[in-house]
C-alpha cells in the first residue's frame, strides 16, 4: 500500500499562532514517516502538555497525550510493550528540562530505542510565556519584568555529558534538513534526542528567522564526541545536523538477558500468571 | 484495594490488573510494612485467576458513550483503527473538545463506569460470631489481630473486613447498626481516614474508634484490652 502524506492529516483545525514553528515541525515529521514508508497505525506518538502537545490531534497515528513532563516514560512503556511500533515522543523545552528532566537523563542512560523531539521555543509557551532554562539570560518575561535571574541549560551539553547514542539539532525553519534528521533518528537503534530550535513569534520575538539564519551552520553526521562538544558549546554559531551518533552503544531491550531469543512482543505475552520463578523451592 | 496477608496479596493483585484493564482505570492496591515483613504459613495458593483484558478486536470509537460507562478498548497495532488517548477532555475519538454538551456526556460516562464497577465488587467479608455484640470494621493487617483475639475472649466479637475500599460498599455497616450492634472502627493511623470515607460515602459516622499510631502495628493485647472496657 502506498503511503501518502495526507494519510497523516486529521480534520482538526490547528490552534497554533500564525508563524508558529510547530506547523513546520509537523510537516517534517509527517514527511519523514512517509519517506520511511510507515503508515499511521505503525507509529505511537507520545505528546507532552504545551503548544507542542496541542499537535496531538493534528497528526494521525496511535497517540497519547499524558501529563506535563511525562512524554518520555509513556513512550518508553509503549516501546517496551511492542517494539514493532515506532515510538516518537514530543515535548517542549519546559516539560523536558523542568517537570520531566529526570526522565530525559535516565532515558539517555538507558538508551531505549525511541525518538525524542524537543520543541525548544525557549519558553513555557502554552501558559503564556514564562521563562524556562533555555530562555536567554536577562530576557524580560511574564512574571519576570526585570529579566530572567537564573542561568541557562545548554541541551546539547547536557545530553552529550550523558554518553548518548544520538543527539541531533534541527531548526523549524528548515523542513528539508529537519525531515532528514528525523528519518535518521527514527532509524537509529537507540534513544535519539533531536533538539529542534522552534520559532515562537508570540513569546520569543528575539529568536526569529534573522537571528537563526545569521548563526546556523550545517554539519555532516559526526561521531567524534570531542567535536560534538565543541559544536554545542560554540557561542557564536548554532550547529545543526547529526551532532553526535554512536551506533556501538546497545539499546536497552537488546541487553535484557531474559528477552534473548524471544520472538514475541511483551504485549502479546499476557496470558497467565506464574510466580514459580520468583519463589524458592 | 487493600491486602491483609500473603494469600490476599496473591489474589488481589490479579483482581487489580483485571479491573484496571476492563474498566480502564488506575487501581491502587495498598499493602503495609507489617504484611510485607511478616511470615505466613500457607499450604497452597489458590488457582490463578483468569486474565481479563477487556479488549475488542475491531473498535471504531475508542471513547464511545456507552450505558455501562465502559468504552471499547483495543491495543495499538498495525492495521487497527488509530486513536488519541487524551488527558484533555475529548470526544468519542479522543479529539480535544471544549463543547459543553460533549464534556458533560464524557464526564457522565466515566461516572457510570464507577457505578458499574461498584455493582460488580464483592461485599466486605464478615468474620466471627453469628450474633455479635461488638463488630470491628477495618482493612488491611488489622484483620489478622482481631481474628487472633477472637478465641481468647468470651465476648461475641465480629470483624467486617474491607478488601475493596473504593467504590465503597457500606450497606452491611448500616445493617449492623440497625441491629443495635456496637460498631468500632479500627485503624492503624491517627487521622482515621477510613472512617472519613465511610462518613462521606454512607453519611454514617462511627463514633467508636480504636486507633494506634505509635509506629507499631496492632497486637492481640490491644484488642483484648479495648474490649475489656
Ligand atoms: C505538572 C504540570 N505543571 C504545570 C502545568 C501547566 N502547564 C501547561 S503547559 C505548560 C508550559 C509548557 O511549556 P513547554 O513544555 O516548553 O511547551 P510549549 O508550550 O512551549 O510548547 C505548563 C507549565 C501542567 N499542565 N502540569
Ligand atoms: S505561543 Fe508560540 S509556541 Fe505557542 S502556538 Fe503561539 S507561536 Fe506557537
Ligand atoms: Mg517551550
Amino acid at each position: 500500500m502506498k503511503i501518502d502524506i495526507t494519510d497523516y492529516n486529521t480534520n482538526v483545525t490547528p490552534t497554533w499562532c500564525p508563524g508558529c514553528g510547530n506547523f513546520n515541525i509537523h510537516l517534517a515529521l509527517k514527511k519523514a514517516l512517509v519517506e520511511l514508508k510507515k503508515s499511521p497505525s505503525e507509529v505511537v506518538f507520545s505528546f507532552d502538555i504545551g503548544c507542542n502537545g496541542n499537535g496531538g490531534d493534528k497528526i494521525d497515528g496511535f497517540r497519547v497525550k499524558g501529563l506535563h513532563g511525562r512524554a518520555i516514560p509513556l513512550a518508553v512503556g509503549a516501546h517496551l510493550a511492542n517494539r514493532k511500533m515506532s515510538v516518537i515522543a514530543s515535548i517542549g523545552d519546559g516539560g523536558c528540562l523542568h517537570e520531566g528532566i529526570d526522565h530525559l537523563i535516565h532515558a539517555v542512560r538507558s538508551n531505549y530505542d525511541i525518538t525524542l523531539l524537543i520543541h525548544n521555543n525557549q519558553n513555557f509557551a502554552l501558559t503564556t510565556g514564562q521563562i524556562t532554562s533555555t530562555t536567554i539570560e536577562g530576557k524580560e518575561m511574564y512574571a519576570f519584568p526585570k529579566g530572567k535571574t537564573e542561568g541557562n541549560i545548554n541541551i546539547g551539553e547536557l545530553v552529550l555529558s550523558l554518553e548518548p547514542s544520538f543527539y541531533a539539532r534541527g531548526y523549524s525553519g528548515d523542513i528539508v534538513q529537519l525531515t532528514e534528521i528525523i528519518k535518521q533518528g527514527v532509524k537509529h537503534k537507540g534513544f535519539s534526542v533531536i533538539e529542534i530550535m522552534q520559532l515562537c513569534p508570540t513569546y520569543n520575538k528575539e529568536s526569529n528567522h534573522e537571528f537563526f539564519n545569521g548563526r546556523i551552520s550545517k554539519i555532516e553526521k559526526n561521531s567524534d564526541i570531542k567535536k560534538a562538544r565543541s559544536y554545542v558549546s560554540n557561542k557564536n554559531k548554532l550547529y545543526t545536523g547529526i551532532i553526535y551518533c554512536n551506533s556501538k552503544i546497545k539499546d536497552y531491550y537488546s541487553k535484557l538477558e531474559n528477552r534473548k531469543g524471544k520472538k514475541t512482543e511483551l504485549v502479546n505475552e499476557v496470558r497467565n500468571y506464574s510466580i514459580k520463578n520468583i519463589l524458592a523451592d | 484495594m487493600s491486602v491483609s496477608d500473603a494469600t490476599d496479596a496473591y489474589e488481589l493483585i490479579q483482581d487489580a490488573f483485571n479491573i484496571a484493564e476492563e474498566y480502564q482505570i488506575s487501581v491502587t492496591l495498598l499493602t503495609e510494612k507489617q504484611i510485607s515483613e511478616s511470615l505466613f504459613n500457607i499450604k497452597t495458593l489458590p488457582q490463578p485467576k483468569k486474565i481479563k483484558r477487556g479488549l475488542v478486536k475491531n473498535g471504531q470509537k475508542r471513547y464511545e458513550i456507552t450505558s455501562n460507562g465502559i468504552s471499547p478498548r483495543w491495543i495499538p497495532q498495525k492495521g487497527k483503527k488509530t486513536y488519541l488517548s487524551n488527558s484533555d477532555e475529548h470526544d468519542e475519538y479522543g479529539i480535544s473538545t471544549e463543547d459543553e454538551k460533549e464534556i458533560v456526556e464524557m464526564s457522565e460516562k466515566r461516572r457510570r463506569k464507577m457505578d458499574t464497577l461498584k455493582k460488580k465488587l464483592p461485599q466486605p467479608k464478615y468474620y466471627g460470631d453469628e450474633k455479635p455484640t461488638l463488630v470491628f470494621v477495618g482493612m488491611g493487617s488489622t484483620k489478622n489481630v482481631v481474628l487472633d483475639a477472637m478465641p481468647l475472649t468470651k465476648k461475641r466479637l465480629g470483624y467486617l473486613h474491607y478488601q475493596y475500599i473504593y467504590p465503597l460498599k457500606f450497606e452491611k455497616i448500616l445493617e449492623l447498626n440497625k441491629q443495635g450492634v456496637k460498631i468500632v472502627l479500627i485503624e492503624n493511623n491517627q487521622e482515621g481516614g477510613f472512617g472519613k470515607l465511610i462518613k462521606e460515602e454512607a453519611d454514617f459516622y462511627i463514633p467508636n474508634t480504636l486507633r494506634k499510631y505509635d509506629g507499631r502495628p496492632f497486637f492481640v493485647d490491644d484488642i483484648l484490652e479495648y474490649i475489656k472496657k
